[in-house]
């Protein structure tokens, strides 16, 4: 049964002629009827819907892997900006960047003595192919510094009819989809090159685009991929899947 | 059951009909039993000798009597969990500290040189569980693999004191929880529900678990209704819910037939009772004409 493999589904006249070769019986006939029974039971399942085959076009793919990754925020818009349309740039290409307005507010609370981070390349799959993509994020921010409660404690009960039942009680923000545990996320991307140039250009697009905050807190790029080094696959298809440049540059630069 | 046992008889038939095939066939083709439950995979693993297996055991002694003990005064004290509550999530593993790291297996088909694809589940640099490697669909040149391309990490076990088995009893709870940090890629989520008899050994109840990809964690609550038997690789005809009282081992594998590097970031993997849910099974359970789907 090479059919499904190749994403060919049979269709009710192969059942006909199934039957008349085989009988009801035959190994080919129930295999055809297991595969209708569960093919489409699990064909769209998937939270995070993609097109089959996902289109071929980078740029495309960058769009439906960055709407997919800031589906956590449903106000996150996804655009496109065109290095050619920044001062000095030096690559001449494209920008897919997602932010929302959340991460926008978060950012402009940042304090400006604090630098933050231009961090990736990261790899998201659609399908059979890869989107490098690139974070701008914080540390996380500290976690509010309450004392230590034993909440199974019984040998101080309260009575809470006579006494004010606010007191005693800190005040703490709720905390957005963004504020991570291990990153505050303020804005993510994927270019056309990869080029450190470019993300260059997304920090100068950002802010243009509504975080003029960006002029004054200082932007670290790291220089080292957690991706490491690429591992060469035979069988790789690689026509379908962006090839991302490793960042290379041996030092960090502060850049404000 | 029994359809599998029709199906090994049908291998008999193909082994009998050749005095060559079992030469070359891939799959198992001893009929009425199987001798090792790992289905003849670490045969050429040497034994230790009696001897060293007396003076290991003899070392092992305190620790199981020390368990046994646990067992013992636990089950004295009897003080069972009496509420199950919506939205509480008992976290069974949980992979902050490398010792939660040594309670999973990884295996990947490069181990028994059946594919080139490789897997390691370590710490990640946030402190959680961290399951990478590379997936790989390349088939060796041995004229003996069809297919290639898994990774694959399952829980160790549990057991009582004295190496006896045991089962978890994960009756009382509804869902599966995961909170996860994929790269987009979906990942099969497998509960083995290891049986006494042979034809059982191999029952694994399955579902998938997307991945948004992203620098976002994502939780992923799972009804136990959806998962669907399989017993080695194969889904079954006869389907039945999940026996929960008889779980073995959770694994996640990577699979997808896409060549290329993955990485899945685990923080915790729970259970939940969510009275919400009355689902019992997602699929139908037809009555269907004699020998279509089992007997």
């Amino acid at each position: 049964m090479v059919a499904y493999i190749q994403g060919v589904m049979p269709d009710p006249d192969m059942e006909n002629m199934l039957i008349n070769i085989f009988g009801r019986r035959g190994h080919p006939v129930r295999k055809y009827w297991r595969m209708m029974y569960w093919m489409p039971k699990f064909k769209n399942i998937s939270p995070w819907p993609l097109p089959n085959p996902v289109p071929s076009t980078s740029l495309e793919l960058a769009k439906l892997a960055l709407e997919r990754m800031s589906s956590v925020d449903l106000q996150s818009e996804v655009s496109v900006y065109q290095t050619s349309d920044i001062k000095d740039s030096i690559d001449d290409t494209w920008i897919v960047s997602a932010q929302s307005p959340i991460q926008r507010e978060l950012l402009d609370a940042h304090p400006h003595d604090v630098s933050i981070y231009v961090e990736g390349a990261f790899r998201i799959w659609l399908r059979n192919a890869s989107v490098s993509y690139f974070i701008l994020r914080a540390d996380a921010r500290p976690k509010p510094n309450l004392p230590p409660q034993d909440l199974d404690d019984v040998g101080n009960l309260r009575i809470p009819f006579f006494e004010d039942s606010t007191e005693n009680q800190a005040l703490v923000r709720q905390p957005s989809v963004h504020e991570q545990e291990d990153g505050t996320i303020f804005a993510m991307c994927a270019t056309g090159t990869s080029s450190r140039d470019s993300l260059l250009s997304w920090i100068r697009s950002l802010e243009i685009n509504g975080n003029p905050v960006l002029a004054k807190v200082p932007v670290l790029f790291t220089s080292k991929s957690p991706l490491g080094a690429v591992i060469p696959i035979d069988k790789c298809d690689s026509a379908e899947s962006t090839e991302h440049t490793n960042l290379k540059s041996g030092t960090e630069h502060k850049d404000d | 059951m029994i359809t599998r046992i029709i199906y090994n008889l049908w291998h008999l038939r193909a082994v009998t009909c050749s005095t060559t095939s079992h030469l070359i066939h891939t799959s198992h083709v001893i009929l009425f039993w199987e001798p090792d439950p790992k289905g003849g995979y670490l045969r050429d693993k040497p034994k230790p000798k009696a001897i060293e297996l007396i003076r290991d055991g003899l070392k092992e002694l305190r620790s199981e009597i020390m368990l046994w003990k646990d067992e013992m005064k636990e089950h004295i004290e009897g003080d069972p969990i009496v509420a199950y509550r919506r939205g509480e999530i008992d976290i069974m593993w949980q992979f902050s500290q490398p010792a939660a790291l040594s309670q999973w297996v990884t295996t990947s088909d490069s181990d028994h040189k059946e594919g080139y694809s490789t897997c390691e589940l370590s710490l990640s640099k946030g402190g959680n569980g961290l399951f990478t490697g590379t997936v790989s669909t390349q088939v060796p040149k041995d004229g003996r693999i069809k297919r290639a391309g898994y990774c694959n990490m399952r829980s160790m076990r549990p057991r009582r004191s004295f190496k006896r088995d045991s089962y978890f009893d994960w009756r009382m709870y509804s869902h599966i929880v995961l909170r996860v940090r994929g790269d987009g890629r979906s990942y099969m989520l497998n509960i083995s529900t290891m049986g006494y008899y042979d034809i059982m050994w191999n029952d694994i109840y399955s579902y998938v678990l997307f991945t948004r990809g992203g620098p976002y964690w994502q939780v992923s609550k799972i009804p136990f209704s959806k998962f669907f038997l399989s017993s080695k690789g194969r889904i079954q005809d006869k389907q039945n819910p999940i026996p929960l009282d008889k779980v073995t081992h959770v694994g996640i594998s990577a699979g997808d037939k896409i060549n290329g590097p993955f990485h899945l970031e685990i923080d915790y993997i729970g259970l939940e009772f969510d009275p919400t849910h009355t689902e019992e099974f997602a699929y139908e359970m037809y009555t269907m004409p004699k020998y279509i789907v089992g007997v």
